[in-house]
């Protein structure tokens, strides 16, 4: 399936990936932003949604869940300023709790 | 539990047909399981950490944002970023491994000059501009990677575990519970047998001294 790649969220993300070539954006703000994210992801035209781990994190946990279990589009959640990436830690954990061991402390 | 099913000998069927089952499901399941896992490591090998890489760069990105923004305002970085339009098309597949859908992510990124060199003019932008641009280039292609690994690494671990809970609530709750349970009505069939034969040979032994006596 083709498809194009979206971003949503605050203005420094948004003014990034612009400059990187990516020609549908969306600025939000907080308020906005659980009802604009549902908006894209009903649109079949796109199929990465790129958007910020911050205001991810605030949407509400029915949409949440939804997110955890579809394929298509991928929702990818990006760290913000301060380049802490709770995403990270969560897959890490995950990992633990499923197969026994730490991956990340191998590194 | 075991202990509130009739002793008969149908109810030992039952549970033996159960047990047959319950065991092919285990190993189905343990199956299952170990391909989830073998799948998993063969993204985890080109995940590579991705998630650390980005959150470095995303840092390295927004600091060159900000210093493209202080020395041009919104407009001219808004003005800039026009000139970089690029058709990106992402072919996105679904792969069904073991019944969790994970997505299989191809990019194709043409940009609609036949230039590799920057396409906004020199005249107004600076070095900062430049920075930035290439930072959320490098940014983008790292995103595209990994969308593909990350969802899929998501969503078979969360399938790995749910299939784990089940092959260790087969084997260790399930199958010893139906064991015990038919370990129970075997003994307890066994046990009437012995019964009715002692009875049998009671009566059999009365009905014989009868027959002396007359």
């Amino acid at each position: 399936m083709k498809a194009k790649i979206f971003v949503i969220g605050d203005g420094p993300l948004v003014m990034g990936f612009k400059l990187a070539g990516v020609d549908n954006t969306m600025q939000v703000n907080e308020k906005d932003f659980q009802s604009e994210l549902e908006k894209s992801l009903s649109n079949n035209d796109y199929g990465i949604i790129i958007t910020n781990e911050r205001m991810l994190s605030g949407v509400d946990w029915r949409l949440k869940k939804k997110l955890d279990s579809i394929a298509y589009p991928v929702v990818i959640p990006m760290p913000d300023q301060s380049g802490k990436s709770v995403e990270g830690d969560q897959i890490r954990d995950l990992i633990k709790r499923a197969l026994g061991f730490d991956l990340g402390a191998k590194k | 539990m075991a202990s509130d099913v009739n002793p008969t000998r149908m109810e030992l069927i039952k549970t033996k047909e159960r047990i047959v089952l319950a065991k092919k499901g285990h190993k189905l399941l343990k199956q299952k399981r170990d391909a989830l896992i073998l799948e998993f490591f063969k993204i985890l090998k080109k995940a590579q950490d991705l998630r650390g890489q980005l959150a470095e760069k995303m840092v390295r990105g927004y600091r060159s944002l900000g210093f493209a923004e202080t020395y041009h305002n919104m407009q001219d970085l808004t003005k800039v970023s026009l000139d970089l339009r690029k058709d990106i098309e992402v072919d996105i597949e679904v792969r069904n491994v073991m019944g969790v859908k994970i997505p299989n992510i191809t990019t194709k990124m043409e940009s609609p000059h036949f230039l590799s060199l920057p396409t906004y003019s020199i005249a107004g932008t600076s070095a900062k501009i430049d920075n930035a641009v290439g930072n959320f280039n490098e940014i983008l292609e790292m995103v595209v990677k990994l969308a593909e690994t990350e969802t899929a690494m998501k969503r078979l671990i969360v399938e790995i575990e749910k299939t784990k809970r089940r092959v260790n609530a087969l084997e260790f709750v399930l199958i010893p519970r139906l064991d015990e349970q038919k370990k129970m009505i075997a003994f307890r069939l066994d046990e009437m047998e012995r019964d009715s034969f002692v009875s049998l040979k009671a009566i059999k032994r009365k009905l014989d001294k009868k027959k002396q006596a007359n």
